[in-house]
């Protein structure tokens, strides 16, 4: 190949008077593929198709949910956005990335790692989903509910011997529930703004309708909404609905006590003006 | 459209032509039997790397899909904040510039200086504007709403208790990868100071211009799969 | 290469060891070189030292359990005012009452216990065996076996160095702050919530993920350099059977290595953000954890015994003079227990799982005995009819041969569901891959180590200390873990400092085995010192071996050879080719020139 008649003469496997091969025939095109500036751009306008393309289907699938009233099954969203963006992939993949025009151990490495993706993604979600699954023949050796040995044990959150990360102790309440009230602590949550009798604020500020979202409870007191109707959930074995906080809570700083006699209050106050804000809405 | 010949050697200044990082100067190393060898050898090494990041991401995806799985309601309201319009511009950013990339590439090739580092420029600016986008109109307006990953969380309007978790991933999936984004903008930064300091690419040395191209693309690559994930669910 | 070397003799060239005179100069050419054998020799001492750092955590451990802990409680009359009271009595502390005083006066004696069984895991798996052979003996001999100049990208070999060093003192900085206790395995819940002080626990995680990176960069440039710079002639079955071992390694190094990066930064970020994924009152997993952790942490034990097969191949073929049995077989198998490693993580997470999963995960566990059997049947096939020769490499070829099998066939029952029911963290797992990477990767390492150190330092080492080395460990590693197989059976839990009385005995002995295992580590050290200061200068092919490392000088020249090599005999044709640098006369051929 480049490595041309001036090797042959000794017995080296390399020209000692061009040690480094800058042969001037050591070809610039040997063996590279130059793309066609046609080829790519036609490329990107093929990629920038699909993308409009994924981007239609989404409001395709929500128009057709309100159009005709129906709800389609969640499989149909990700099999749509996943084959489009297969081929989008494939696209770049082949043509940006020359891997068509490339020695075929590229493309295998990818593929192999692809391979090893797929594994990782499908072993993990086969556990996560059946690891709750009852075989019939097992059955009735089942008590349902369990059997209540060490229910009425101390909680971890009274007990916890080790230091832990500050974090607080929302006393029971749904994480959500108590960071609507709370906030953080450069945003001050509701029970700030009632404190100081701009709770309209509050909402204002805060509240953005998701006219795009299909929950129909969406008008409803949102306070009512946590707990109870469709979010009511019992925790399996394999997801977890928490009623309360298992580990200490998410904020730092705020006293225990403190926030469950305002949740009590400001629950019963809040449900008046959300009703109120809801008209407004 | 009338090229402009800028493969001329004449108007490049002497202590270009004669440095040695100039690509005509440049040689390659002593342990490969030719240039070509060197060449085929690191884009086999790019792709064995490219494979470690796509695996990187396999993790984030994983989380995604198995929480995905559990909570989908979670999953439909959290996507439901995301603008999906600037998820799609930041989209058609992205493909452009792995255009612009492409043809980077093919016109080191070529020999064609001046329009390969345009391009290359371009690109950069692209990823700016990614990074730009994401940071003011993404993370800018969602993070004083208080939604935010873990601890950070205090958005009051929340439907789902899973909601958390949500923001968690769509942090840590968009995070991770504007990461890259910003790596890859180095990478090419690197490139167009050695292309305009010594013009050290061409047809028969732009490895670096070519590795930086590929790696490019896989960041767009998870971009493509990372929108519909994030901002497309129903 | 029949005919001398026609350099052979001159030292034009000099060895890759001699350099420039002055003492700066010679620290700026080690800290620079981008030589492959450089950067294999310091990554050899620093796995040797990070060996020993780790063995002395063991020896810690050891020494715990000798004796249980024990809190009694017990009433005791007060001698001043009469009344009786409640002492509780700590008792069987040795660590605590050892080193106390360095940990501060909360930290209990089960505490100290932890952190030095974490530590013992974390540096013997991140910091030594992980890199062990294959950056250090893999960076040495896999260009010389090829018949290259140097890897693929020696600048990156460099930084994989860089980068291992920058890990390393994560550690050694997490260890100087206290340690850690939460397992080498991070599990949440506890790695993300104990210890409100963070740094020890996210230096240690920050050490094993930038370690990640030196290994991703070490397994690429091999299989670069296996695909592109093999010498010509060396097609993939001409290629010794240490680089087909080495190769498969290094695809699993650069496949699985990212998802435990992926994995600690998600931990990271559990613990300081409190993401969630990980945590239950959020809605997050804690198994899933283990489910990211295990899809690197298993593979990656295939990545420590890979490598040490590929050495028994080698040695057991040259020190019994006989061509390797069934080579296309090794090759294959390699790959496929590469291939298979991906499919098994789930065997480690039996007792968490559903049940679905765990019989998929039970079933694909029992295919990955398959090609190591290949092996080790072949490597029997080998050893028969050989011209065995008795020296330290091969004894230790041959005790990998035992303590390998009952490290396999260990497994087989904690692959079994039922029985890993009673198994699951108890001694026996903890005696099973003791077996595997100890009598495994390390036996196989010091055979490697033996075999090689001719080669790399020029110098013989003493064959009689060698041996004496060689049976210590072996009495010492058995007397210390076969001891625990019957601890676990009987119900022994691993990561223990108390235990019940009943297991006293069978601790004692173990320890006292621990012992004798560190004598028999002390004596090689002892032998490769002498060595290196007055060892007898090695010839260039001690052994008799046909692989290309054999054709270079001992030490190799800067460049491995003098001239490109050109491959005219197979890697093991014992018996039609004369070992290059040897006389003819010395090694008469059989009559009939036969078969290959």
């Amino acid at each position: 190949m480049s490595q041309d008649t001036s090797t042959a003469a000794n017995d080296l496997g390399w020209d000692p008077t061009d040690p480094h091969g800058i042969n001037p025939h050591d070809e610039a095109h040997e063996g590279h593929f130059v793309a066609d500036w046609r080829m790519q751009v036609s490329i990107l306008v093929i990629l920038l198709f699909f993308t409009a393309l994924t981007v239609g289907f989404y409001n395709l699938e929500q128009w057709v949910e309100t159009a005709f009233e129906i709800t389609l099954p969640k499989w149909i969203n990700i099999a749509g956005a996943m084959s489009i963006a297969t081929v989008k992939a494939l696209l770049v993949a082949a043509f940006f990335m020359q891997l068509k025009y490339d020695k075929a151990l590229n493309t295998f490495v990818m593929l192999f790692c692809l391979f090893c993706v797929a594994l990782f993604l499908a072993f993990s979600m086969i556990d996560l989903k059946s690891r709750d699954w009852v075989y019939a023949e097992k059955a009735p050796a089942l008590i349902e509910g369990g059997t209540g040995v060490g229910l009425n044990a101390a909680s971890a959150d009274n007990d916890f011997a080790i230091a832990v990360s500050p974090k607080v102790n929302t006393a029971g309440q749904n994480i959500v529930e108590f960071a609507r009230l709370n906030g953080n602590k450069n945003e001050h949550g509701l029970l700030y703004y009632q404190e100081q009798g701009k709770e309209a604020e509050f909402w204002e500020h805060f509240y953005t309708p998701h006219s795009t979202h299909r929950d129909p409870l969406d008008e409803k007191d949102y306070f009512t909404q946590l707990g109870i109707g469709h979010h009511d959930q019992v925790s399996t074995a394999n997801a977890s609905h928490p009623r309360h906080g298992l580990t200490p809570g998410l904020f730092s700083d705020v006293e225990p006590s403190h926030t469950t006699d305002h949740a009590s209050e400001s629950n019963d106050a809040s449900h008046g003006e959300a009703d109120k804000a809801d008209d407004g809405h | 459209m009338t090229m402009i010949d800028t493969s001329d050697t004449s108007a490049t200044p002497a202590r270009i032509l004669q440095s040695p990082k100039h690509w005509r100067n440049r040689q390659y190393a002593s342990h490969w039997r030719s240039g070509d060898e060197e060449f085929d050898a690191s884009k086999l090494g790019m792709w064995l790397f490219l494979s470690t990041e796509v695996l990187l991401f396999a993790g984030i995806f994983c989380g995604y899909a198995v929480f995905r799985m559990l909570y989908p309601e979670a999953w439909a309201n959290g996507s439901h904040y995301l603008d999906w319009r600037m998820g799609a511009a930041n989209t058609a950013v992205l493909l452009f510039s792995s255009w612009t990339a492409a043809n980077a590439v093919r016109l080191a090739q070529l020999d064609k200086q001046f329009w390969f580092k345009v391009n290359i420029l371009i690109t950069i600016i692209c990823a700016l504007l990614f990074v730009g986008i994401k940071f003011t109109f993404e993370y800018g307006i969602k993070l004083p709403q208080g939604k935010a990953p873990g601890t950070f969380f205090s958005y009051p309007f929340a439907h789902d208790p899973h909601e958390p978790l949500w923001w968690s991933l769509y942090y840590i999936g968009t995070g991770i990868h504007a990461f890259h984004v910003i790596v890859g903008a180095i990478l090419f930064a690197v490139v167009l100071w050695r292309a305009h300091r010594w013009q050290a690419f061409g047809p028969t040395q732009y490895t670096l211009v070519e590795n930086s191209a590929l790696y490019w693309h896989i960041v767009d690559l998870i971009w493509i799969f990372l929108f519909p994930l994030l901002y497309l669910i129903h | 290469m029949s005919t001398p070397d026609a350099h052979a003799g001159h030292h034009d060239e000099g060895s890759y060891l001699s350099g420039p005179p002055g003492m700066i100069a010679r620290i700026w050419q080690w800290a620079s070189t981008v030589d492959h054998k450089k950067i294999g020799v310091m990554y050899l001492f620093a796995v040797l030292f990070m060996f020993f750092l780790g063995g002395m955590s063991a020896m810690a451990v050891r020494y715990e359990l000798l004796d249980p802990i024990r809190e009694q409680t017990t009433e005791v009359i007060n001698a001043a005012t009469g009344e009786t009271e409640m002492v509780t009595v700590v008792t069987g502390e040795s660590l605590k009452e050892l080193m106390g005083g360095m940990f501060g006066e909360n930290v209990s004696g089960t505490q100290i216990y932890n952190r030095f069984f974490t530590l013992h895991g974390a540096i013997m798996v991140f910091m030594f065996i992980i890199p062990a052979i294959p950056a250090a003996l893999g960076n040495f001999f896999v260009p010389i076996m090829l018949g290259a100049k140097d890897v693929a990208f020696p600048r990156l070999n460099l930084l994989s160095w860089y980068i291992y060093v920058i890990g390393c003192t994560f550690g050694v900085l997490s260890i100087l702050l206290g340690g850690v206790d939460t397992g080498w395995t991070f599990y949440t819940p506890y790695s993300t919530t104990t210890d409100a002080d963070h740094w020890r626990v996210v230096l240690m995680v920050s050490a094993a993920f930038i370690l990640g990176f030196s290994s991703i960069l070490t397994g690429l440039n091999f299989v670069v350099t296996v695909h592109k710079l093999r010498a010509p002639g060396m097609g993939w079955f001409d290629m010794p059977l240490m680089i087909w071992a080495i190769y498969a390694t290094s695809i699993i190094q650069v496949l699985a290595t990212p998802v435990i990066g992926i994995t600690l930064l998600l931990l990271i970020f559990e613990r300081v953000m409190h993401i969630g994924i990980f945590d239950p009152s959020m809605g997050g997993d804690p198994v899933l954890y283990q489910h990211f952790f295990w899809f690197y942490s298993h593979p990656v034990v295939y990545v420590m015994i890979l490598p040490g097969m590929g050495i028994i191949s080698e040695v057991l073929a040259i020190h019994s003079r006989k061509h390797i049995f069934g080579y296309r077989a090794i090759a294959f198998s390699s790959l496929g227990i590469a291939g298979v490693s991906f499919l098994v993580w789930g065997h480690h997470i039996f007792t968490a799982m559903g049940e679905l999963a765990a019989v998929l995960f039970s079933g694909l566990t029992f295919l990955v005995a398959i090609p190591t059997a290949i092996k080790v049947f072949n490597w029997i096939a080998t050893l028969y009819k050989g011209s065995i020769v008795i020296n330290a490499p091969m004894m230790y070829g041959l005790m990998f041969l035992f303590t390998f099998s009952i490290g396999g066939l260990t497994g087989l029952p904690l692959a079994t569901l039922a029985t890993d029911l009673h198994l699951h963290d108890s001694y026996y797992v903890v005696a099973h891959f003791h077996y595997t990477m100890m009598g495994g990767t390390v036996i196989a390492f010091m055979a490697g180590l033996h075999h090689w150190w001719p080669k790399m330092f020029g110098k013989m080492y003493s064959e009689k200390g060698a041996m004496l080395g060689a049976a210590l460990v072996f009495i010492g590693f058995n007397l210390t873990f076969f001891t625990q197989f019957f601890l676990g059976t009987q119900g022994m839990p691993r990561r223990y400092a108390n235990y019940v009385d009943e297991f006293q005995t069978l601790h004692q002995i173990s320890s006292a085995g621990a012992v004798i295992l560190l004598v028999g580590f002390v004596v090689h050290f002892c032998v490769f010192f002498y060595s290196l200061l007055w060892g007898e200068k090695a010839p260039a092919n001690p052994w008799g071996g046909l692989t290309l490392e054999w054709e270079a000088e001992s030490p190799p020249i800067e460049h491995n050879f003098h001239k490109e090599p050109i491959l005219k005999h197979g890697p093991y044709d014992f018996e039609t080719t004369v070992p290059p640098h040897w006389d003819p006369k010395d090694y008469p051929l059989p009559e009939a020139p036969g078969k290959h």
